[in-house]
């Protein structure tokens, strides 16, 4: 109900401001058709001067080379990356085909390591551990004696007590 | 007791409609509102895209900086937007010149109902609802005058009508998210650079590294 009556308040307002509005759009669009005038025109001469209109301000530019260079100012921090990789790098939420640092595949790097595989030869398979092989004795070492005192559980059954389950526990 | 009004029966049902109708329209201008509003919110969202590298690297770090940025970045999103809209608009026109030369009539109505785009709806002549005979008022439903055929001859009406619309539609919603965009930026301008003292006291002992961690400890 309060709902309603907020809905009905809300139409009486927009019943009295909806002239202003309306004058408030129409002024509105009159000027944004002169300004798309002057933005044509300047976007066909940037065309034949070889530029674009939709080039980088400064401001673009600037922003860029930061967070090409030096992307450490105060975007959304890996920190808390559950795979606790370097923190060193940073992402910025607007960027949807952003890659992390760490993630991006070094090429250089690669093509140093195979020219250098490539070169050696491959050395003979020595292991370093050596594994014991007698698993007797390996598992009496292993497992632990347990406290348990076998009893056989049916020598204190007695066939005339009814009430004896035939089962012995003991606690020690 | 005087009784300055008599309702019968009848004229109250009468009025009682007219008030529900008048409710249910109120409450349908308040929920358009409402929504226009939710939209115009999801669209201003886009300045946000438009600005954020230069603020989040520093590059821009006062208030007129950002919205002058903010400002060329808009109209020329505006542009790209709105261009699609402006040709077919123009592609309307041009037919309706192409017509008018044709047929050497630029005085024609391209919505007229005989070889217009009026040709192509229903259309009433609400003139006749109330007519006035001595002392009674005669009321009468609309008449019908035209309804929908196709002319050949208003093929400049139809693509001038068509465009129009398409094109004005495709202007407004560009229009509509200009403005979203230009509330949205007076609205950062005046968060972005904001500097706050909630949760700082002078009399702890101040470290400029752990700030954050004071107020989020404080929090």
């Amino acid at each position: 109900m309060i709902t309603l009556f907020k809905n009905i308040g809300r139409g009486i307002l927009y019943i009295f401001v909806l002239p202003l509005l309306l004058v408030a759009l129409a002024v509105y669009a009159v000027v944004a058709i002169f300004i798309f005038i002057y933005l044509a025109i300047k976007g066909l001469v940037l065309f034949f001067s070889g530029r674009s209109l939709y080039e980088d301000l400064p401001e673009d530019i600037e922003a860029k080379k930061r967070l090409g260079e030096k992307p450490s100012a105060q975007p959304m921090s890996i920190a808390s990356d559950p795979l606790g990789y370097p923190s060193n790098d940073t992402a910025t939420s607007t960027d949807p085909f952003y890659v992390p640092e760490y993630l991006k595949p070094n090429d250089e790097h690669v093509e140093e390591v195979a020219e250098e595989n490539r070169n050696e030869p491959e050395p003979e398979y020595q292991p370093e551990v050596s594994i014991n092989i007698n698993r007797e004795e390996e598992i009496k070492e292993e497992i632990p004696q347990k406290s348990v005192q076998k009893r056989d559980i049916y020598e204190d059954l007695d066939e005339d007590d009814d009430s004896d389950s035939g089962i012995h526990i003991n606690y020690d | 007791m005087m009784t300055f009004i008599s309702l019968s029966e009848n004229d109250k049902r009468f009025l009682f409609a007219i008030l529900l109708v008048f409710i249910i329209v109120l409450v349908l201008i308040g929920y358009i509102g409402y929504l226009v509003t939710r939209i115009m919110k999801w669209q201003g969202k886009k300045m946000d895209t438009l600005v954020a590298d230069p603020v989040i690297t520093r590059v821009i770090t006062d208030k007129h900086h950002f919205i002058s940025y903010a400002r060329k970045k808009n109209w020329r999103l505006f542009f790209k937007q709105s261009y699609i809209g402006i040709l077919i608009l123009l592609f309307g026109v041009i037919m309706l010149l192409i017509r008018d030369g044709v047929y050497k009539d630029f005085s024609y109505n391209p919505f007229n109902t005989k070889d217009g785009f009026g040709s192509l709806i229903f259309v009433w002549d609400y003139s006749v609802c109330f007519k006035r005979d001595g002392a009674s008022l005669i009321v009468q439903w609309p008449k019908l005058i035209n309804t929908p055929h196709f002319e050949i001859k208003a093929w400049g009406g139809y693509l001038f009508a068509i465009s129009l619309f398409v094109g004005g539609a495709w202007y407004l919603v560009a229009l509509q998210s200009l403005i979203a965009r230009t509330f949205r930026m007076y609205s950062l301008s005046n968060t972005a650079f904001e500097k706050t003292l909630n949760g700082f006291n002078q009399n702890v002992a101040y470290n400029p590294n752990n700030i954050n961690t004071n107020n989020e400890n404080q929090q």
